[in-house]
């Protein structure tokens, strides 16, 4: 919600030479960068600051002062704050994270074993809430009657004051634990025991954007019914089916498209409740274990990933309204 | 000649009425949903006379006339729980953004109405650092290096760090919010034609950003205050933030979920509450903004 | 209807005419009133429908092609038939077949009638590709066909471009030959030149001259703009606030206007006024949809000839010898003092 509340950027409307294209990619590579030193800074203070250091959180309070500055010293916790960053930041262009203090394992290959599964949630839900938002948010944009403004107002702000984890404990309660319906967590072994176990994540996750969906396609059909060209064509004997599907679906999907990928971080922070919710050894679960058990390193390195996917994405979105949209596309 | 134009004037000002006012219904039902959710927060020694933390051996009992929404697995009254809970979410909502709204709308305010752009540009580099960190996630690892168990001036362990961590991720948000906000009102016509007329900056400041600036920047504090309780719950839930045995809804909820196939009453309860709150305040900003467009 | 306007239709009529529109009475609920409004047209005719901008121009448009419902209006009472066919008790689905073949509406030219996310190209198809004798054809040929009998050049390269890329002239020949694709037999454009530059403007009325002269389209032609309906039209319809207030045929009401608003507006026309001579603006405002009277003249707030027997009633329509209708009741009185 914050994100796409803050960072939704008006849409331009007119055709941009391809010169501004590359300045846009290179903006968003600075952004990027950018991004990756404050948040290396950000999680190097946090860990800084965290009371009792971290090997003694690791070798436990009957651990001697000399072996708990040993490890320290290995850790490289010792070094004044820029070294750290500065090394973290080195080690980060090697293509390493790090390595976890608890597993024994490096970071990266802890999120590459838990990230797929968090995409294939968040994806999921993604394609859930777009199925269910935008026929209801065309049909209540189409509509000329008034009580469907209201309707669609009341609903969305009904569906967006539901926690995820009051969601999902509900869901679990009814339809995994009366009814028996679906598993009440964990993840399967084979694709379809895999989809029986995403159902009611992806559900608890899509009820988190499918409001400002709702509300998106439903201003923009609105907008969109407003316009000359709706007439024009239903003046032509277009059928309505055709004129919601062909002519102002795309039109609506513009500001979709953003909205959804300002969504990114929104939607992983979601994940993190949902896969503690029901279990699913992905991401989420993964840095919350990793936060709870003071596993430093892998904290560090997953919140990175987290941020360069949300730059990423977000930055993928901006480039995606520059294609989708004809008004902005490239003059050569 | 004169009579006619009268009679005109005359009917046109009858017919000319302005449209009808409509109230809506939203506004007035949440906040009647909160005012009997908070009264009950603050009467219920009067309703339900137990100790919050008192174990006793009752353990598990349903919904009754003693225990009007059942006792936990200690043997806790539910109720009292859940009414000192949404005491403790409230507080920690209401403190939280509060501080965020003041401190970031005056950095934003200040930023926005600076004739330099070097403190707006930083704030919005600052700030894209931070919304590219999953809210919850940030706050999970300020909660972490502050200390879930600090607990000052006998506040609950794991409140302070809380209250802090909302903090931290809310004032650049309120920022950045009444920044562009300011930005825009500094560009109006009617600011340049203030400066003009030899009128000081703080007088334009208050007279003309703030009020413009204020109304877009409590809505949003209200839609904070949704997330900030679902936020609470939802580490509690995690395993951090509010700390047992303070009584908070996730963690009560947290609770429940081992035994929700016998004692479904202990999870219904504070996840009630928490819906009801959020729906509250939830129709109250959708009233409120239905309000402001028919202006 | 009155006797002296049976007798003009039969004359104009020998035929049945293809579109009739008997005291037709549509709004939308709450806001604005039209009507009532009578006339018919034939095939190869020209009907204009002049006055300010808010006088329920645009909404006429929509109710005589069936979409005032999307606009969140309805026809109150009244009937159109089109075609012998009393379309206005029957369902969307009739209108939907008149739509796709029969009555053609060109949206106002000042606004884009063109989808900015898809080319130009795929408007044509979507209809060329509906029947039988257009897919022998083959659309993209159809629709070169179509865009160089609007005098557009460049068809070709014009069919893969996107409305924002075209000028104004260029999108208003588009939107045409896009209306004529449906292969209609009632043209009704609306504002068909407003925000166009002179020399378009007149491009643009030449070829609806000739589509009405060599394929015997009937257009209907609502504007703002007197010059452009004398262009066009055989017979105009004068409205303001809603309703019609003077009807004949267009040199008689241009020539010698019997209501006072007719006569207001001609001396505000440019066209119309000689040269070197000041315009007359009529003194106030239109009135709001909201405050249409229904007890009295409409007009009569900013009539130079009003009197206070003007707002005891709404006049009525009088036959004219125009060979239309007038609603003003002093008229005959007004032409006394103006001829003395």
């Amino acid at each position: 919600m914050t994100a796409a509340t803050v960072t939704t950027t008006p849409v331009q409307r007119r055709a941009l030479p391809v010169a501004t294209l590359w300045r846009i990619v290179v903006r968003k590579l600075l952004e990027l960068v950018g991004v990756v030193v404050t948040v290396t800074l950000i999680t190097t203070v946090l860990i800084r600051l965290a009371p009792g250091s971290p090997a003694s959180n690791i070798l436990g309070d009957a651990a001697s002062q000399e072996s708990i500055d040993r490890l320290n010293q290995q850790l490289g916790l010792n070094d004044p704050l820029l070294v750290q960053v500065g090394r973290n930041l080195g080690q980060l262009f090697t293509g390493n994270l790090g390595s976890s203090i608890v597993q024994s394992r490096p970071v990266s290959s802890i999120v590459a074993q838990s990230l797929p599964i968090t995409l294939t949630l968040i994806l999921s839900a993604i394609v859930l809430a777009v199925v269910v938002g935008i026929p209801i948010g065309l049909a209540a944009g189409f509509s000329q009657k008034r009580g469907y403004d209201q309707a669609v107002g009341v609903g969305t702000s009904l569906l967006i004051a539901l926690p995820p984890f009051v969601v999902g404990t509900l869901l679990i309660y009814l339809l995994a634990v009366n009814f028996k319906v679906f598993p009440a967590g964990g993840w399967g072994t084979n694709p379809v025991t895999i989809v029986e176990h995403l159902v009611l994540p992806a559900v608890t996750l899509a009820i988190l954007i499918v409001s400002p969906i709702i509300r998106s396609v439903f201003r923009s059909t609105r907008d969109a019914t407003g316009q000359e060209y709706v007439d024009a064509a239903r003046s032509r004997g277009v059928s309505s089916l055709r004129i919601a599907f062909r002519h102002v679906l795309p039109v609506v999907s513009v500001p979709l498209i953003t909205l959804l990928c300002y969504s990114a971080a929104i939607l992983i922070g979601g994940a993190i409740i949902v896969e503690v919710v029901f279990g699913l050894p992905g991401f989420g679960q993964a840095i919350n274990t990793a936060v709870l058990s003071r596993d430093y390193p892998t904290v560090a390195g997953m919140t990175l990933v987290v941020a360069v996917l949300v730059v990423l994405i977000t930055t993928v979105g901006d480039l995606l309204t520059l294609v989708a949209d004809p008004r902005r596309r490239l003059v050569k | 000649m004169s009579a006619v134009t009268h009679a005109l004037v005359r009917g046109r000002s009858a017919e000319a009425r302005p449209a009808r006012f409509q109230t809506g219904w939203e506004l007035p039902a949440g906040i009647t949903i909160l005012v009997v959710l908070v009264l009950t927060s603050v009467f219920v020694p009067v309703i339900s006379p137990y100790d919050p933390n008192a174990l006793s051996a009752s353990i598990l009992q349903g919904p009754s006339a003693a225990h009007l929404f059942g006792t936990d697995q200690y043997g806790r009254d539910l109720l009292v729980r859940v009414a000192l809970s949404i005491r403790l979410d409230y507080s920690i909502a209401i403190v939280g953004v509060g501080f965020s709204l003041v401190v970031g709308t005056t950095l934003g305010v200040l930023a926005g109405s600076a004739r330099r752009s070097i403190w707006g540009t930083l704030l919005m580099r600052a700030t894209d650092a931070i919304i590219s960190i999953p809210f919850i996630l940030l706050v999970l690892l300020i909660v972490l290096s502050i200390g879930p168990t600090w607990s000052p001036l006998g506040i609950p362990q794991g409140v302070p760090a809380l209250m802090i961590a909302i903090f931290l991720t809310g004032w650049p948000i309120f920022a950045r919010i009444s920044r562009t906000q300011a930005t825009s009102v500094m560009s109006e016509d009617f600011i340049l034609s203030a400066q003009l007329m030899g009128y000081s900056k703080r007088r334009i400041v208050f007279k003309h950003v703030v009020p413009n600036v204020s109304s877009q920047v409590l809505t949003y504090a209200m839609t904070d205050c949704i997330m900030i309780i679902a936020l609470t719950g939802g580490l509690a839930f995690l395993g951090a933030g509010v700390l047992p045995p303070t009584p908070e809804l996730g963690s009560i909820m947290n609770e429940g979920k081992s035994i929700i196939t016998t004692a479904p009453w202990v999870t219904f309860f504070p996840a009630c509450a928490i819906l009801l709150s959020a729906i509250a305040v939830s129709l109250s900003v959708n009233g409120i903004l239905n309000r402001q467009n028919q202006k | 209807m009155t006797l002296m306007q049976t007798e003009q239709n039969t004359v104009a009529h020998t035929v049945t005419p293809l579109l009739e529109v008997t005291d037709l009475v549509f709004g939308v609920a709450g806001k604005v009133t039209v009507g009532p409004i009578s006339f018919s047209i034939g095939p190869g005719e020209a009907v204009g429908v002049v006055g300010e901008s808010g006088a329920g121009k645009s909404l006429l448009c929509r109710a005589l092609t069936g979409m005032i419902s999307y606009h969140g209006g309805r026809i109150e009472s009244g009937s159109i038939t089109y075609d012998s066919r009393v379309i206005t008790d029957g369902r969307q689905s009739d209108w939907g077949s008149v739509r796709r073949s029969g009555i053609g509406f060109v949206p106002q030219a000042s606004l884009s009638g063109l989808n900015p996310m898809r080319k130009v190209g795929a408007h044509f198809k979507e209809v060329l590709t509906r029947n039988a004798e257009d897919r022998a054809q083959g659309w993209h040929a159809r629709a070169v066909e179509l865009l160089e009998q609007v005098q557009l050049n460049d068809p070709k390269r014009v069919l893969g471009q996107y409305g924002h890329q075209l000028s104004g002239g260029m999108q208003q020949r588009v939107m045409l030959a896009l209306t004529l694709a449906t292969r209609p037999r009632l043209l009704i454009a609306d504002e068909p030149t407003t925000a166009l530059d002179a020399t378009v403007a007149k491009e643009i009325l030449r070829v609806l001259r000739r589509l009405r002269e060599e394929e015997g389209l009937a257009v209907i032609v609502v504007s703002h703009d007197l010059g452009v309906i004398e262009q066009v039209c055989d017979r105009v319809h004068v409205m303001y606030a809603g309703r019609v207030v003077e009807s004949g045929a267009t040199d008689a009401v241009l020539g010698r206007p019997l209501h006072p608003y007719s006569a207001g507006l001609l001396a505000t026309d440019p066209s119309a006024v000689p040269f070197g001579q000041a315009l007359t603006p009529i003194p106030g405002e239109p009135p709001a949809a909201r405050e249409w009277a229904r007890s009295e003249c409409s007009f009569a707030a900013r009539c130079p000839h009003a009197r206070p027997q003007c707002l005891a009633t709404e006049p009525p329509a009088e036959p004219s010898p125009h060979g239309g209708e007038v609603a003003c009741i002093r008229w005959r009185e007004i032409q006394g003092e103006v001829g003395a």
